[in-house]
């Protein structure tokens, strides 16, 4: 907490794979990556933490090769979390001003986020993200940084996104018993977004679609702000399964298929077409037609991007989208994916680039990586205010605040 | 708008002319002790149509009834042993040999409804019979069938899947109530004896709910010919669901118990379904915001099926509520099967069964008396009651097979579990009331052949 070193770690803990990416955060707020660690993870189901052992061994082996290539020591992590208990909605909170001269301060506008927090969530279930979204003072909306200004009434409208909290801590458990600081918990399709969008496309209007091996995590921006975020459980392993059982092969061969010959439409010229699959001596065992392996996939990709259509028109925001839609995450690579998001959502679908980030650009601009990167710009919006240079007194109340606000 | 009249009483005996009926006549057959304890239970509890029968085969006791139902005793030229009682296949051949006494009761009726309890005997072999002789004598059939609970044993539960598949094939509509299912609703230490009784009661009272519907105009009509449609279809397979309540919450507890129901299968078979019909009763105090919540609560939960509303008032029903809903589907799968029982290429299973009946015929009823075509004998084809070009089944199905492909939707076995795979021992991905770990293929109906 005292020494706020310039390195930042983001650790995606995901359901095929843990990734590590240490980032070098710059006096004036650039970003540059200088390491990158990967492991398969073996203990994550459908985003959440099923084995922990297995998981904390994932995790180890992940950071030690982001360390060895960043040539840093990791003494902390911003860690993503996803999983079908996370969900967001929006809320309003309200404090009066009560000084003298009903000037809005800072600590006005922190108890107002903090008024915005106390919700009815159920027992177990504990906020992760309260997003502000617009201020309004005395009634007046749109209102971006209400510091200064005059009023008697200042009110927030907040995007919480809350989860549960006992499989939250599993995840922060399996990072702390490597002797690591979680230094924040951030839901994974905030991350991406904060990776792929800019600022333009955020005030468009734009939905992240971040399909990942486990969930599909989904985050709207209009007009700036976010709107809404939500999880389904549904990801690249359920392709595999479905596979699995539709084409009667074991899971690694469906797996391999899905990679080899998936694709997310059936087009015309795959009718008939049979795929031979071989022991490993090279004789043959059976036969699968293409066609069906196609179709499995596509009912599936779907379906899964119908629910979330359905989703984000039930919050009232698909007429809100004008800049289109964002894939990321692995199943963002299957063929042919963009095409048939583009069906069901009747908008301009993009393969999502992670912006404004320096150093191994080619090798990090995959889909996979955008949650990791998003983790380190959280990280670094995070991290800013506290390299501005201020007072020693100003320093010293920050320090108490953090001490005794942090959650 | 009509609905369906009660035909005058007619003795037992006496052989009506043709051409003399009304034109909506509603005939009931409860058929073997199930069926007659079902109609039995009707008859106490409302007016039945005066024309009910039981049909009984002859080794049964004669039973005491009440007198609104008349009792048709099948007979057998061969002497049958005590024995015979519990075998589907005596029963059957007896049917077969009592043909025209069948197809005599049944003439002249438009809508013929047949409750039957499968599992045993006299249910499992005489239902099909009937409902084929009623095809013949130009009736439509709808069947309500009762199947055995799970510890009554597997004989009797293959017994009744047979029979059920047999009924399907010769049905117009088969309304399935199995007796499994409702074993949830019963209470934890219910004797045995009693709990074929309460389980009676909860179909007695879906059934009475689902004459009332076809048998009285409703404030809030619903059209007969659209309702008979819904259940008409060659492989319709319909449940019925009622839920009852009083008092000033009446909506909540009805809504509760509907939602909770075992037959709904958390909203499975509503999901499923291609129509659902919603049929509210209540007193002269019945709200507007009673039935809207009601729809408005089951409406979203029924995928994209096709949804009725009806109501009707009662005047001495003050402060009740009752609901029915008449969920029918027609699996892709359902038709499917009837398309191999219709043509030539018959599984197996199918084959077997036709040998049997073939032997049953042959052994049994050897003068002239069988209905069924030597040449091409599958259930569904005698049940036809048109003629069938012998050369040509297929295009006979096809003609049959109503608006193909609508809904692609799997049809499920009552009991069947479906495959979650890798995800088998996580917690359930309930969205929407799917399951989201079943992989969509399977949910969605798509066969890969």
């Amino acid at each position: 907490m005292f020494d706020q070193t310039p390195i930042l770690v983001g650790l995606e803990v995901g359901t095929s794979k843990v990734c590590a990416v240490v980032g070098e955060l710059h006096g004036d707020g650039q970003l540059t990556i200088i390491g990158l660690g990967q492991s398969p993870s073996r203990g994550v189901r459908k985003g959440e933490i099923t084995d922990l052992e297995q998981a904390r061994l994932d995790i180890q082996a992940a950071l030690s090769e982001a360390e060895q290539m960043a040539n840093v020591e990791i003494r902390s992590v911003f860690l993503g979390v996803s999983g079908a208990h996370i969900r967001g909605f929006n809320n309003r909170g309200v404090h009066p001003i009560t000084s003298e001269d009903h000037e809005v301060t800072e600590q006005d506008v922190h108890d107002v986020i903090q008024n915005a927090q106390t919700i009815n969530l159920p027992a177990s279930h504990e906020v992760i993200h309260a997003i502000r979204q617009h201020f309004l003072v005395d009634g007046q909306d749109g209102i971006l940084n209400p510091v200064g200004m005059l009023g008697g009434r200042l009110e927030v409208d907040v995007h919480i996104i809350h989860g549960h909290v006992h499989r939250l801590q599993n995840a922060v458990r399996a990072v702390r018993e490597l002797h690591l600081e979680v230094e924040d918990v951030v839901f994974n399709g905030l991350a991406s977004a904060l990776a792929i969008l800019d600022r333009e496309q955020k005030e468009l209007g734009a939905l992240v679609v971040d399909m990942g091996g486990g969930t599909t995590d989904y985050v709207v921006y209009t007009g700036g702000i976010l709107r809404h975020a939500g999880v389904l459980a549904v990801g690249g392993d359920h392709l595999t399964n479905d596979l699995a059982s539709g084409l009667k092969v074991a899971l690694s061969r469906a797996e391999q298929l899905k990679v080899d010959y998936g694709a997310a439409l059936v087009d015309d010229r795959i009718r008939g077409q049979t795929l031979d699959l071989t022991n490993e001596f090279g004789a043959t065992l059976r036969t699968v037609h293409l066609e069906h392996l196609r179709r499995i996939m596509h009912l599936r990709l779907e379906e899964t991007f119908e629910l979330v259509r359905q989703e984000i028109e039930e919050a009232g925001l698909y007429e809100s989208l004008r800049a289109g839609v964002f894939l990321c995450g692995g199943c963002a690579r299957i063929p042919l994916v963009s095409q048939l998001a583009e069906q069901v959502f009747g908008l301009p679908v993009f393969q999502g680039r992670t912006q404004a980030v320096n150093g191994l650009k080619t090798a990090l601009d995959q889909p996979e990586f955008a949650c990791a990167i998003g983790l380190l710009k959280y990280g670094a919006q995070r991290r800013r205010p506290a390299l501005r240079s201020r007072g020693l007194m100003q320093n010293f109340t920050q320090t108490l605040r953090e001490l005794f606000f942090r959650r | 708008m009509s609905t369906l009249s009660m035909e005058a009483p007619q003795s037992p005996g006496c052989s009506r002319p043709p051409g003399e009926t009304p034109a909506h006549a509603l005939r009931l057959f409860g058929v073997g002790t199930a069926g007659m304890r079902l109609l039995s239970h009707l008859a106490a509890r409302q007016a039945l149509p005066p024309t009910a029968w039981v049909v009984l085969p002859a080794w049964d006791p004669m039973p005491t009834l009440p007198e609104e139902l008349r009792c048709l005793r099948l007979e057998s030229a061969a002497r049958l042993s005590w024995g015979a009682m519990g075998d589907p296949d005596s029963a059957r051949a007896m049917a077969q040999e009592n043909y025209d006494r069948l197809s005599e009761a049944c003439t002249g009726a438009e809508w013929v409804w047949i409750l039957a309890g499968l599992g045993g005997g006299s249910g499992s072999g005489m239902a099909p019979v009937l409902a084929r002789a009623a095809r013949e004598a130009g009736a439509r059939v709808i069947a309500v069938a009762l199947t055995p609970f799970q510890w009554e044993g597997t004989l009797r539960h293959h017994q009744a899947q047979t029979a059920l598949e047999e009924l399907r094939a010769v049905a117009d509509g088969l309304v399935c109530l199995p007796n499994q299912k409702l074993h949830p609703l019963l209470p934890q230490p219910t004797p045995l004896l009693e709990a074929y009784q309460r389980v009676n009661e909860l179909l007695g009272q879906g059934l009475e709910a689902f004459f009332d519907l076809m048998t009285h105009r409703g404030l809030v009509p619903l059209p007969l010919e659209k309702l008979c449609a819904l259940l008409r279809g060659r492989h319709a397979e319909s449940v019925l669901v009622t839920a009852r309540a009083a008092g000033a919450d009446r909506l909540a507890v009805a809504s509760q118990a509907l939602l909770q129901h075992p037959l709904l299968e958390e909203g499975q078979t509503l999901l499923a379904a291609t129509s659902v019909v919603i049929h509210v009763t209540g007193g002269p105090d019945l709200a507007v915001g009673e039935v809207d919540g009601l729809v408005q609560l089951l409406g979203p939960r029924c995928g994209h099926a096709e949804v009725l509303v009806g109501a009707a008032v009662r005047p001495d029903w003050s402060g009740e509520l009752r609901v029915l809903l008449v969920v029918t589907r027609r699996g892709e799968r359902l038709v499917r099967n009837g398309q191999v029982h219709a043509g030539a290429t018959a599984g197996p299973e199918v084959l077997r069964e036709v040998a049997r009946y073939r032997m049953q015929t042959i052994a049994e009823a050897p003068a002239g008396g069988d209905p069924l075509d030597q040449d091409c004998p599958g259930p569904s084809h005698a049940a036809g009651g048109t003629a069938v070009p012998n050369g040509n089944p297929r295009t006979y199905a096809a003609g049959r097979r109503r608006n193909p492909a609508v809904r692609l939707r799997q049809g499920m076995l009552p009991l069947n579990v479906l495959p979650r795979g890798r995800f088998e021992k996580t917690q359930p991905n309930i969205h929407r009331g799917e399951d989201l770990d079943i992989p969509t293929y399977i949910r969605r109906g798509i066969i890969l052949d």
